[in-house]
Protein backbone atom coordinates (compact mmCIF):
# COMPACT_ATOMS: atom_id res chain seq x y z
CA UNK A 1 0.00 0.00 0.00
CA UNK A 2 2.37 2.60 1.04
CA UNK A 3 4.85 3.59 -2.02
CA UNK A 4 7.28 5.72 0.12
CA UNK A 5 8.42 5.24 3.79
CA UNK A 6 6.59 7.61 5.94
CA UNK A 7 9.65 8.76 7.50
CA UNK A 8 10.40 10.64 4.41
CA UNK A 9 10.02 14.73 5.08
CA UNK A 10 8.16 16.64 2.74
CA UNK A 11 10.27 19.56 0.85
CA UNK A 12 10.53 23.28 1.89
CA UNK A 13 7.39 24.26 -0.58
CA UNK A 14 5.55 21.19 -0.45
CA UNK A 15 2.14 21.06 0.57
CA UNK A 16 1.08 18.04 3.01
CA UNK A 17 -2.06 17.18 4.54
CA UNK A 18 -2.28 14.19 6.44
CA UNK A 19 -5.21 12.66 7.57
CA UNK A 20 -5.12 9.70 10.18
CA UNK A 21 -8.52 7.98 10.79
CA UNK A 22 -8.63 4.96 13.24
CA UNK A 23 -12.41 4.41 12.31
CA UNK A 24 -13.45 6.31 15.24
CA UNK A 25 -11.68 9.31 15.56
CA UNK A 26 -9.31 11.75 13.35
CA UNK A 27 -6.49 14.17 13.17
CA UNK A 28 -4.26 15.78 9.92
CA UNK A 29 -1.38 17.22 10.05
CA UNK A 30 -0.56 19.99 7.68
CA UNK A 31 2.71 20.89 6.18
CA UNK A 32 2.32 24.68 5.62
CA UNK A 33 5.93 25.13 3.97
CA UNK A 34 9.48 25.75 5.14
CA UNK A 35 9.34 23.32 7.85
CA UNK A 36 6.07 24.94 9.57
CA UNK A 37 2.96 22.59 10.64
CA UNK A 38 -0.18 22.59 11.85
CA UNK A 39 -2.11 20.13 13.66
CA UNK A 40 -6.23 20.04 13.02
CA UNK A 41 -7.35 17.59 16.02
CA UNK A 42 -6.27 15.19 17.59
CA UNK A 43 -6.79 11.33 18.26
CA UNK A 44 -4.68 8.45 20.17
CA UNK A 45 -2.89 5.77 18.43
CA UNK A 46 -4.03 2.92 20.28
CA UNK A 47 -0.28 0.85 19.40
CA UNK A 48 1.71 3.68 20.92
CA UNK A 49 -0.89 5.74 23.25
CA UNK A 50 0.20 8.49 21.82
CA UNK A 51 -1.92 11.03 20.04
CA UNK A 52 -1.00 10.17 16.14
CA UNK A 53 -0.13 13.72 14.86
CA UNK A 54 3.10 13.71 17.63
CA UNK A 55 3.82 10.14 16.97
CA UNK A 56 3.97 11.37 13.34
CA UNK A 57 6.23 14.58 13.15
CA UNK A 58 8.85 12.49 15.33
CA UNK A 59 8.74 9.70 12.86
CA UNK A 60 9.86 12.38 10.64
CA UNK A 61 12.61 13.82 12.66
CA UNK A 62 10.33 17.17 13.24
CA UNK A 63 10.59 18.28 17.20
CA UNK A 64 6.64 19.69 17.34
CA UNK A 65 7.66 22.20 20.20
CA UNK A 66 9.58 23.92 17.45
CA UNK A 67 7.64 23.11 14.25
CA UNK A 68 4.12 23.02 14.96
CA UNK A 69 2.84 26.82 14.54
CA UNK A 70 -1.02 26.34 14.52
CA UNK A 71 -3.20 23.90 16.34
CA UNK A 72 -6.88 24.16 16.06
CA UNK A 73 -9.49 21.87 17.81
CA UNK A 74 -12.68 21.85 15.63
CA UNK A 75 -15.05 21.07 18.15
CA UNK A 76 -15.47 19.19 21.40
CA UNK A 77 -16.75 15.79 20.49
CA UNK A 78 -14.38 13.16 21.77
CA UNK A 79 -13.34 11.51 18.51
CA UNK A 80 -11.94 14.86 17.53
CA UNK A 81 -10.01 15.71 20.83
CA UNK A 82 -8.64 12.47 22.32
CA UNK A 83 -4.79 13.32 23.56
CA UNK A 84 -5.61 17.05 22.76
CA UNK A 85 -4.24 18.49 25.84
CA UNK A 86 -0.54 16.00 25.13
CA UNK A 87 -0.30 17.82 22.27
CA UNK A 88 -1.05 20.92 23.35
CA UNK A 89 1.19 20.64 26.21
CA UNK A 90 4.07 19.89 23.57
CA UNK A 91 3.28 21.96 20.53
CA UNK A 92 4.68 24.93 23.04
CA UNK A 93 4.78 27.57 19.95
CA UNK A 94 1.59 27.01 18.41
CA UNK A 95 -1.21 29.26 18.61
CA UNK A 96 -4.21 27.12 20.33
CA UNK A 97 -8.00 27.92 18.64
CA UNK A 98 -11.12 26.02 19.18
CA UNK A 99 -14.43 27.39 18.19
CA UNK A 100 -15.64 30.49 18.95
CA UNK A 101 -18.68 28.75 20.23
CA UNK A 102 -16.56 27.34 23.01
CA UNK A 103 -16.35 30.97 24.31
CA UNK A 104 -19.66 30.63 26.23
CA UNK A 105 -20.97 31.06 29.90
CA UNK A 106 -23.24 27.74 28.47
CA UNK A 107 -19.63 25.95 26.79
CA UNK A 108 -18.48 26.72 30.69
CA UNK A 109 -21.36 25.51 32.15
CA UNK A 110 -20.51 22.60 30.57
CA UNK A 111 -16.63 22.10 31.81
CA UNK A 112 -18.77 22.29 35.06
CA UNK A 113 -20.83 19.46 34.66
CA UNK A 114 -18.50 17.39 32.24
CA UNK A 115 -16.19 17.17 35.06
CA UNK A 116 -18.70 15.69 37.49
CA UNK A 117 -20.55 13.75 35.17
CA UNK A 118 -19.55 10.00 34.20
CA UNK A 119 -17.98 10.61 31.00
CA UNK A 120 -14.16 9.01 31.33
CA UNK A 121 -13.44 10.09 27.88
CA UNK A 122 -15.13 12.61 27.19
CA UNK A 123 -13.76 15.65 24.99
CA UNK A 124 -14.88 18.62 28.26
CA UNK A 125 -11.83 16.49 29.85
CA UNK A 126 -9.47 17.52 27.33
CA UNK A 127 -10.39 20.83 26.40
CA UNK A 128 -10.34 21.49 30.55
CA UNK A 129 -7.06 20.19 30.86
CA UNK A 130 -5.95 22.67 28.42
CA UNK A 131 -7.36 25.50 29.64
CA UNK A 132 -5.61 24.26 33.13
CA UNK A 133 -2.19 24.40 31.05
CA UNK A 134 -3.07 27.86 29.59
CA UNK A 135 -3.97 29.01 33.22
CA UNK A 136 -0.44 27.24 34.38
CA UNK A 137 1.40 29.56 31.93
CA UNK A 138 -0.20 33.03 32.05
CA UNK A 139 2.01 35.29 34.15
CA UNK A 140 1.04 36.37 37.78
CA UNK A 141 -1.70 38.75 37.55
CA UNK A 142 -2.17 38.13 33.89
CA UNK A 143 -6.02 37.30 32.90
CA UNK A 144 -5.28 33.46 31.46
CA UNK A 145 -7.25 34.71 28.80
CA UNK A 146 -4.99 36.91 27.03
CA UNK A 147 -2.83 33.81 26.59
CA UNK A 148 -5.18 31.74 25.43
CA UNK A 149 -7.27 30.30 23.76
CA UNK A 150 -7.69 31.52 20.16
CA UNK A 151 -11.24 31.55 18.73
CA UNK A 152 -12.55 30.91 15.11
CA UNK A 153 -14.97 32.81 13.61
CA UNK A 154 -15.82 32.16 9.90
CA UNK A 155 -14.05 34.00 7.89
CA UNK A 156 -11.34 34.47 9.72
CA UNK A 157 -7.37 34.47 8.91
CA UNK A 158 -6.10 31.82 11.59
CA UNK A 159 -2.91 32.05 10.49
CA UNK A 160 -0.30 33.71 7.00
CA UNK A 161 3.31 33.02 6.53
CA UNK A 162 5.47 35.96 6.92
CA UNK A 163 5.06 38.35 3.61
CA UNK A 164 9.22 37.49 3.39
CA UNK A 165 8.19 33.41 2.56
CA UNK A 166 8.72 32.88 -0.74
CA UNK A 167 5.22 31.06 -1.36
CA UNK A 168 2.45 32.86 0.25
CA UNK A 169 0.57 30.00 2.70
CA UNK A 170 -2.70 31.40 4.65
CA UNK A 171 -5.26 28.97 6.94
CA UNK A 172 -8.34 31.11 7.75
CA UNK A 173 -11.70 29.40 9.60
CA UNK A 174 -15.02 29.06 7.25
CA UNK A 175 -16.94 28.08 10.36
CA UNK A 176 -18.83 29.13 12.71
CA UNK A 177 -21.02 31.40 11.48
CA UNK A 178 -22.75 34.26 13.97
CA UNK A 179 -26.29 32.04 13.77
CA UNK A 180 -24.17 28.86 14.40
CA UNK A 181 -22.80 30.00 17.38
CA UNK A 182 -26.39 30.98 18.67
CA UNK A 183 -27.23 26.86 17.89
CA UNK A 184 -24.18 25.87 19.49
CA UNK A 185 -25.40 27.75 22.87
CA UNK A 186 -28.84 25.60 22.73
CA UNK A 187 -27.22 22.87 22.59
CA UNK A 188 -24.82 23.20 25.20
CA UNK A 189 -28.08 24.42 27.41
CA UNK A 190 -29.86 21.26 26.29
CA UNK A 191 -26.41 19.44 27.71
CA UNK A 192 -27.12 20.90 31.29
CA UNK A 193 -28.38 17.93 33.60
CA UNK A 194 -31.88 19.03 36.19
CA UNK A 195 -31.45 18.52 39.61
CA UNK A 196 -32.07 14.35 40.40
CA UNK A 197 -31.20 13.43 36.58
CA UNK A 198 -28.79 10.26 36.40
CA UNK A 199 -25.06 11.50 35.77
CA UNK A 200 -24.84 9.77 32.42
CA UNK A 201 -21.54 10.59 30.02
CA UNK A 202 -22.46 13.52 28.10
CA UNK A 203 -23.76 12.93 24.11
CA UNK A 204 -23.50 15.47 21.48
CA UNK A 205 -26.44 16.72 19.95
CA UNK A 206 -27.06 16.42 15.90
CA UNK A 207 -26.43 18.01 13.74
CA UNK A 208 -23.38 19.51 14.23
CA UNK A 209 -23.32 23.36 13.34
CA UNK A 210 -20.10 24.99 14.57
CA UNK A 211 -17.40 22.70 14.13
CA UNK A 212 -14.39 24.82 12.78
CA UNK A 213 -14.12 24.39 8.56
CA UNK A 214 -10.51 25.38 7.74
CA UNK A 215 -9.28 26.78 4.19
CA UNK A 216 -5.60 25.97 3.81
CA UNK A 217 -4.28 27.98 0.68
CA UNK A 218 -0.30 27.32 -0.84
CA UNK A 219 0.85 29.03 -3.41
CA UNK A 220 -1.20 27.26 -6.18
CA UNK A 221 -2.86 24.64 -4.15
CA UNK A 222 -5.77 24.51 -1.27
CA UNK A 223 -7.62 22.35 0.98
CA UNK A 224 -10.57 22.69 2.54
CA UNK A 225 -11.03 20.68 5.64
CA UNK A 226 -14.33 19.76 6.54
CA UNK A 227 -14.40 18.57 9.82
CA UNK A 228 -17.51 17.27 11.16
CA UNK A 229 -19.60 20.36 9.76
CA UNK A 230 -23.38 18.95 8.95
CA UNK A 231 -26.17 20.65 7.41
CA UNK A 232 -29.26 21.57 9.30
CA UNK A 233 -32.50 23.15 8.44
CA UNK A 234 -30.79 27.15 9.01
CA UNK A 235 -29.43 28.58 6.63
CA UNK A 236 -27.53 30.84 8.88
CA UNK A 237 -25.56 27.58 10.11
CA UNK A 238 -23.66 25.00 8.96
CA UNK A 239 -22.64 24.51 4.89
CA UNK A 240 -25.17 26.76 4.17
CA UNK A 241 -23.51 29.65 5.90
CA UNK A 242 -20.02 28.63 4.06
CA UNK A 243 -21.57 27.54 0.67
CA UNK A 244 -24.05 31.36 1.25
CA UNK A 245 -21.12 33.43 2.13
CA UNK A 246 -19.24 36.17 0.36
CA UNK A 247 -16.51 36.73 2.57
CA UNK A 248 -14.74 33.83 2.25
CA UNK A 249 -11.63 32.78 0.61
CA UNK A 250 -12.29 32.32 -3.05
CA UNK A 251 -10.10 29.41 -3.72
CA UNK A 252 -11.16 26.47 -4.84
CA UNK A 253 -9.62 23.41 -3.13
CA UNK A 254 -8.31 20.55 -4.65
CA UNK A 255 -7.71 18.40 -1.86
CA UNK A 256 -11.09 17.62 0.68
CA UNK A 257 -11.54 16.12 4.39
CA UNK A 258 -14.88 14.87 3.42
CA UNK A 259 -17.16 16.61 6.42
CA UNK A 260 -18.77 14.37 9.12
CA UNK A 261 -17.22 10.94 7.56
CA UNK A 262 -19.23 11.60 4.82
CA UNK A 263 -22.70 11.29 5.91
CA UNK A 264 -25.43 13.19 3.58
CA UNK A 265 -26.21 15.61 6.41
CA UNK A 266 -23.03 17.16 5.96
CA UNK A 267 -23.18 17.06 1.90
CA UNK A 268 -24.60 19.89 0.03
CA UNK A 269 -23.94 19.49 -4.11
CA UNK A 270 -23.06 23.39 -3.75
CA UNK A 271 -19.88 21.95 -1.77
CA UNK A 272 -18.73 20.28 -4.87
CA UNK A 273 -19.81 23.21 -7.22
CA UNK A 274 -18.83 26.42 -5.55
CA UNK A 275 -15.92 25.27 -2.92
CA UNK A 276 -13.68 22.35 -4.65
CA UNK A 277 -12.57 21.71 -8.14
CA UNK A 278 -13.35 19.36 -10.36
CA UNK A 279 -10.10 17.42 -9.65
CA UNK A 280 -10.61 17.11 -5.73
CA UNK A 281 -9.31 14.66 -4.22
CA UNK A 282 -11.32 13.23 -1.33
CA UNK A 283 -10.43 11.80 1.90
CA UNK A 284 -13.02 10.13 4.45
CA UNK A 285 -12.26 9.45 7.83
CA UNK A 286 -15.22 6.17 9.22
CA UNK A 287 -16.93 6.63 12.52
CA UNK A 288 -18.04 2.85 13.07
CA UNK A 289 -20.26 4.02 15.90
CA UNK A 290 -23.10 4.75 13.49
CA UNK A 291 -21.42 3.49 11.40
CA UNK A 292 -20.68 5.71 8.86
CA UNK A 293 -20.20 6.56 6.13
CA UNK A 294 -22.91 4.31 4.33
CA UNK A 295 -22.27 2.76 0.98
CA UNK A 296 -24.88 5.05 -0.99
CA UNK A 297 -22.31 8.08 0.94
CA UNK A 298 -19.39 6.17 -0.58
CA UNK A 299 -20.81 6.27 -4.60
CA UNK A 300 -22.10 10.23 -3.83
CA UNK A 301 -18.60 10.74 -2.86
CA UNK A 302 -17.21 9.12 -5.90
CA UNK A 303 -19.24 10.21 -8.17
CA UNK A 304 -18.42 13.54 -7.24
CA UNK A 305 -14.34 13.59 -6.92
CA UNK A 306 -11.53 12.67 -9.08
CA UNK A 307 -9.79 10.14 -6.34
CA UNK A 308 -11.25 9.12 -3.14
CA UNK A 309 -9.81 7.54 -0.11
CA UNK A 310 -10.89 6.11 3.29
CA UNK A 311 -8.43 6.22 6.23
CA UNK A 312 -10.10 2.81 7.18
CA UNK A 313 -12.81 0.21 6.32
CA UNK A 314 -16.10 1.27 7.58
CA UNK A 315 -16.45 -1.80 9.21
CA UNK A 316 -14.17 -2.85 12.09
CA UNK A 317 -11.57 -6.04 11.88
CA UNK A 318 -13.31 -9.18 13.56
CA UNK A 319 -12.39 -8.91 17.86
CA UNK A 320 -9.64 -10.88 18.99
CA UNK A 321 -10.70 -14.63 19.35
CA UNK A 322 -11.19 -15.04 23.24
CA UNK A 323 -11.84 -18.84 24.65
CA UNK A 324 -14.46 -21.19 23.03
CA UNK A 325 -17.31 -20.75 25.63
CA UNK A 326 -16.50 -16.97 25.95
CA UNK A 327 -17.25 -16.62 21.99
CA UNK A 328 -20.20 -19.26 22.13
CA UNK A 329 -21.66 -16.95 25.27
CA UNK A 330 -21.15 -13.80 23.66
CA UNK A 331 -22.68 -14.72 20.62
CA UNK A 332 -26.07 -15.35 22.10
CA UNK A 333 -25.99 -12.11 23.98
CA UNK A 334 -24.48 -9.65 21.04
CA UNK A 335 -24.41 -9.63 17.32
CA UNK A 336 -22.14 -7.37 14.98
CA UNK A 337 -19.05 -7.55 17.59
CA UNK A 338 -16.27 -5.26 15.38
CA UNK A 339 -13.16 -3.68 16.36
CA UNK A 340 -13.94 0.23 16.63
CA UNK A 341 -10.44 1.48 16.87
CA UNK A 342 -7.78 -0.48 14.74
CA UNK A 343 -6.26 -0.84 12.45
CA UNK A 344 -5.04 2.87 11.95
CA UNK A 345 -5.16 4.45 8.67
CA UNK A 346 -3.22 7.57 7.15
CA UNK A 347 -3.77 9.19 3.93
CA UNK A 348 -0.51 11.32 3.10
CA UNK A 349 -1.07 13.88 0.26
CA UNK A 350 1.62 15.86 -1.13
CA UNK A 351 1.93 19.03 -4.10
CA UNK A 352 4.59 21.11 -4.59
CA UNK A 353 3.11 24.59 -3.88
CA UNK A 354 4.26 25.95 -6.88
CA UNK A 355 2.84 23.40 -9.59
CA UNK A 356 -0.67 24.95 -10.94
CA UNK A 357 -2.81 22.04 -12.12
CA UNK A 358 -0.66 19.08 -10.44
CA UNK A 359 -2.61 16.53 -8.56
CA UNK A 360 -1.37 15.49 -5.24
CA UNK A 361 0.29 12.49 -4.46
CA UNK A 362 -1.50 10.02 -2.61
CA UNK A 363 0.57 7.89 -0.30
CA UNK A 364 -1.22 4.97 1.40
CA UNK A 365 -0.32 3.57 5.06
CA UNK A 366 -2.05 1.03 7.35
CA UNK A 367 -5.77 0.63 6.69
CA UNK A 368 -6.03 3.17 4.61
CA UNK A 369 -7.36 2.45 0.83
CA UNK A 370 -8.73 4.01 -2.31
CA UNK A 371 -12.66 4.05 -2.45
CA UNK B 1 -2.91 -12.04 62.74
CA UNK B 2 -6.47 -11.59 62.94
CA UNK B 3 -8.99 -9.37 60.49
CA UNK B 4 -9.38 -5.35 61.27
CA UNK B 5 -12.44 -4.37 60.38
CA UNK B 6 -10.69 -1.10 59.96
CA UNK B 7 -9.03 -2.45 56.96
CA UNK B 8 -11.83 -3.14 54.74
CA UNK B 9 -13.39 -0.52 52.07
CA UNK B 10 -16.87 -1.17 52.49
CA UNK B 11 -19.14 -1.31 48.62
CA UNK B 12 -22.46 -1.71 48.20
CA UNK B 13 -23.11 -5.03 45.89
CA UNK B 14 -23.23 -3.05 42.63
CA UNK B 15 -19.53 -2.35 42.93
CA UNK B 16 -18.42 -5.96 44.09
CA UNK B 17 -20.82 -6.75 41.31
CA UNK B 18 -18.60 -4.37 38.37
CA UNK B 19 -15.64 -6.43 40.04
CA UNK B 20 -17.04 -9.76 38.83
CA UNK B 21 -17.78 -10.93 42.25
CA UNK B 22 -21.26 -11.72 41.67
CA UNK B 23 -22.08 -13.74 44.46
CA UNK B 24 -19.18 -13.75 46.99
CA UNK B 25 -20.47 -13.61 50.62
CA UNK B 26 -19.56 -11.20 53.42
CA UNK B 27 -16.02 -10.70 54.67
CA UNK B 28 -16.46 -8.05 57.28
CA UNK B 29 -14.89 -10.61 59.61
CA UNK B 30 -18.17 -11.29 61.54
CA UNK B 31 -18.57 -15.38 61.74
CA UNK B 32 -22.32 -15.22 60.66
CA UNK B 33 -23.57 -17.36 57.81
CA UNK B 34 -22.01 -16.69 54.60
CA UNK B 35 -24.86 -14.74 52.06
CA UNK B 36 -25.35 -17.11 49.13
CA UNK B 37 -25.25 -14.41 46.53
CA UNK B 38 -24.61 -10.53 46.88
CA UNK B 39 -28.30 -8.79 46.89
CA UNK B 40 -28.77 -5.41 45.57
CA UNK B 41 -27.72 -3.01 48.15
CA UNK B 42 -26.52 -4.99 50.44
CA UNK B 43 -22.78 -4.60 52.01
CA UNK B 44 -19.95 -6.82 50.98
CA UNK B 45 -16.43 -5.90 52.00
CA UNK B 46 -13.17 -5.45 49.68
CA UNK B 47 -9.96 -4.96 51.37
CA UNK B 48 -8.22 -2.23 50.26
CA UNK B 49 -4.18 -2.42 50.34
CA UNK B 50 -4.18 0.89 52.64
CA UNK B 51 -2.09 0.74 54.49
CA UNK B 52 -0.90 -2.77 53.77
CA UNK B 53 -2.03 -6.02 53.02
CA UNK B 54 -2.43 -7.76 56.46
CA UNK B 55 -1.80 -11.41 56.77
CA UNK B 56 -5.32 -12.97 56.83
CA UNK B 57 -6.05 -16.27 58.33
CA UNK B 58 -6.45 -18.55 55.31
CA UNK B 59 -8.28 -21.55 55.99
CA UNK B 60 -8.91 -23.77 52.80
CA UNK B 61 -9.94 -21.45 50.14
CA UNK B 62 -8.74 -18.05 48.42
CA UNK B 63 -10.28 -15.61 45.87
CA UNK B 64 -8.53 -13.01 44.56
CA UNK B 65 -9.29 -10.12 42.67
CA UNK B 66 -7.41 -10.29 39.24
CA UNK B 67 -5.79 -6.42 38.33
CA UNK B 68 -7.90 -6.79 34.86
CA UNK B 69 -11.28 -6.91 37.07
CA UNK B 70 -10.23 -4.35 39.57
CA UNK B 71 -9.71 -1.43 36.66
CA UNK B 72 -13.59 -1.92 36.14
CA UNK B 73 -13.67 -0.03 39.41
CA UNK B 74 -11.31 2.89 38.44
CA UNK B 75 -14.18 5.60 38.51
CA UNK B 76 -14.97 4.05 42.40
CA UNK B 77 -11.76 2.59 43.84
CA UNK B 78 -8.45 2.38 42.84
CA UNK B 79 -7.28 -0.33 40.65
CA UNK B 80 -5.15 -1.85 43.60
CA UNK B 81 -7.65 -2.75 45.28
CA UNK B 82 -6.89 -6.39 45.59
CA UNK B 83 -7.25 -9.08 47.17
CA UNK B 84 -10.68 -10.33 48.31
CA UNK B 85 -10.01 -13.12 50.50
CA UNK B 86 -12.32 -15.17 51.48
CA UNK B 87 -12.16 -17.97 54.50
CA UNK B 88 -13.96 -21.02 53.72
CA UNK B 89 -16.86 -20.58 56.01
CA UNK B 90 -17.78 -17.56 54.37
CA UNK B 91 -17.69 -18.91 50.90
CA UNK B 92 -21.13 -18.75 49.31
CA UNK B 93 -22.80 -21.97 48.02
CA UNK B 94 -22.46 -20.56 44.28
CA UNK B 95 -19.86 -18.71 42.75
CA UNK B 96 -19.31 -16.87 39.59
CA UNK B 97 -15.66 -17.66 37.99
CA UNK B 98 -15.50 -14.68 35.29
CA UNK B 99 -14.17 -15.43 31.88
CA UNK B 100 -14.49 -12.51 30.40
CA UNK B 101 -15.49 -8.84 31.62
CA UNK B 102 -16.57 -5.94 29.73
CA UNK B 103 -17.50 -1.94 30.73
CA UNK B 104 -19.88 -0.81 27.91
CA UNK B 105 -21.60 2.16 26.99
CA UNK B 106 -24.77 3.16 24.72
CA UNK B 107 -24.22 4.66 22.27
CA UNK B 108 -28.15 4.43 20.66
CA UNK B 109 -30.77 2.49 20.91
CA UNK B 110 -33.33 1.17 18.52
CA UNK B 111 -36.10 -1.78 18.11
CA UNK B 112 -33.21 -4.54 16.95
CA UNK B 113 -31.25 -4.00 19.72
CA UNK B 114 -28.78 -1.57 21.91
CA UNK B 115 -25.69 -0.22 20.09
CA UNK B 116 -22.82 0.03 22.24
CA UNK B 117 -19.39 0.27 23.11
CA UNK B 118 -17.11 -2.26 24.99
CA UNK B 119 -14.17 -1.86 26.85
CA UNK B 120 -12.36 -5.03 27.43
CA UNK B 121 -11.85 -4.77 31.35
CA UNK B 122 -10.49 -8.73 31.18
CA UNK B 123 -7.47 -7.43 28.50
CA UNK B 124 -7.40 -4.01 28.65
CA UNK B 125 -4.75 -3.94 26.18
CA UNK B 126 -7.09 -5.04 23.58
CA UNK B 127 -9.20 -2.42 21.13
CA UNK B 128 -12.53 -1.53 22.33
CA UNK B 129 -15.37 -3.15 20.45
CA UNK B 130 -18.93 -2.11 18.90
CA UNK B 131 -21.52 -4.25 19.73
CA UNK B 132 -25.92 -4.86 19.46
CA UNK B 133 -26.98 -6.28 22.65
CA UNK B 134 -29.80 -7.82 22.03
CA UNK B 135 -33.11 -6.65 23.96
CA UNK B 136 -33.89 -9.88 26.05
CA UNK B 137 -30.53 -9.76 27.27
CA UNK B 138 -31.36 -6.82 29.32
CA UNK B 139 -32.75 -7.95 32.46
CA UNK B 140 -35.73 -6.30 32.64
CA UNK B 141 -35.31 -4.46 35.92
CA UNK B 142 -32.76 -2.41 34.29
CA UNK B 143 -35.08 -1.37 31.14
CA UNK B 144 -35.65 2.17 32.23
CA UNK B 145 -31.79 2.39 32.69
CA UNK B 146 -31.34 2.11 29.19
CA UNK B 147 -30.33 5.21 27.27
CA UNK B 148 -27.54 6.91 25.07
CA UNK B 149 -24.57 7.54 27.74
CA UNK B 150 -26.08 4.66 30.42
CA UNK B 151 -23.07 2.38 31.64
CA UNK B 152 -23.74 -1.34 31.67
CA UNK B 153 -21.04 -4.60 32.99
CA UNK B 154 -21.23 -7.66 30.84
CA UNK B 155 -19.80 -10.44 32.33
CA UNK B 156 -19.46 -14.39 30.81
CA UNK B 157 -18.53 -17.02 33.03
CA UNK B 158 -19.23 -20.19 34.73
CA UNK B 159 -21.69 -20.08 37.77
CA UNK B 160 -20.49 -22.99 40.15
CA UNK B 161 -22.16 -24.50 43.34
CA UNK B 162 -20.35 -26.37 46.25
CA UNK B 163 -22.18 -29.51 44.97
CA UNK B 164 -20.13 -29.12 42.00
CA UNK B 165 -22.56 -27.82 39.38
CA UNK B 166 -21.33 -25.55 36.62
CA UNK B 167 -23.44 -23.47 34.49
CA UNK B 168 -22.43 -20.72 31.66
CA UNK B 169 -23.64 -17.59 32.46
CA UNK B 170 -23.82 -14.16 30.13
CA UNK B 171 -25.13 -11.19 32.67
CA UNK B 172 -25.70 -7.75 31.55
CA UNK B 173 -26.22 -5.48 34.23
CA UNK B 174 -26.81 -1.63 33.83
CA UNK B 175 -25.29 0.69 36.33
CA UNK B 176 -27.36 2.79 38.64
CA UNK B 177 -26.15 6.27 37.43
CA UNK B 178 -25.80 8.07 40.92
CA UNK B 179 -28.44 11.73 40.42
CA UNK B 180 -27.06 14.75 40.12
CA UNK B 181 -27.99 16.91 43.52
CA UNK B 182 -28.30 20.44 44.01
CA UNK B 183 -24.52 20.51 45.47
CA UNK B 184 -23.40 19.14 42.93
CA UNK B 185 -24.87 21.25 39.85
CA UNK B 186 -24.39 24.25 42.55
CA UNK B 187 -20.11 23.43 42.52
CA UNK B 188 -20.28 22.60 38.74
CA UNK B 189 -21.56 26.52 38.01
CA UNK B 190 -19.56 27.96 40.81
CA UNK B 191 -16.69 26.54 38.03
CA UNK B 192 -18.54 27.31 35.06
CA UNK B 193 -18.62 31.23 36.68
CA UNK B 194 -14.72 31.33 37.27
CA UNK B 195 -13.92 29.57 33.68
CA UNK B 196 -15.87 32.94 32.32
CA UNK B 197 -14.16 34.84 34.89
CA UNK B 198 -10.70 33.82 33.36
CA UNK B 199 -11.36 32.63 30.07
CA UNK B 200 -14.58 34.51 28.70
CA UNK B 201 -15.26 37.36 26.79
CA UNK B 202 -14.87 40.53 29.05
CA UNK B 203 -17.50 42.25 27.17
CA UNK B 204 -20.17 39.41 28.48
CA UNK B 205 -18.83 38.07 31.60
CA UNK B 206 -21.24 37.52 34.84
CA UNK B 207 -20.00 38.56 38.00
CA UNK B 208 -23.33 37.19 40.35
CA UNK B 209 -26.08 34.58 39.49
CA UNK B 210 -27.40 32.34 36.94
CA UNK B 211 -28.96 33.13 34.09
Amino acid sequence: MATQPASLRPAADELEVSIFGPGVGECIVVHLGRGEWAIIDSCIDRESRRPVALAYLERLGIVPANAVKLFVVTHWHDDHTGGAAEVFRECVNATFFCSAALRSREFFEVVGIGGRAFEPDSGVKELKTMLGIIKSRAPAGVRPASVGPAYANANQCLWRAPTAAPVPVSVHALSPSPGAIQLALQEFARLIPALNAPKRRLVAQDPNQVAVVLHVEAGQHTALLGSDLETGTDVAAGWHAIVHSTARPQARAGIFKVAHHGSQNADDRRIWSELLTPEVVAVVTPFRRMPLPKPTDLERIKSNARHAFLTAPVRGSAPPQRDAFVERMAKATARDRRLLEKPMGHVQLRVQMTRAGATPTATLFGAAHAI
Amino acid sequence: MSMKRKNYQPVQAETALMLGFTNIGDVSGTPTAARTTVEAGAPVFVLRPEPRVPELPLRNREIQATSAVTTAVANDLKPEVVPVVLSREYLPERYFDVRQFWQGTVDSVARDGVKAVLEDVTNPQNSRETAIIQWEDIPEGDADLVAPGAVFYWSIGYESTITGQRNGVSSIRFRRLPAWTRSELEAAHREAQELEQLFGDPTSVATTGRR
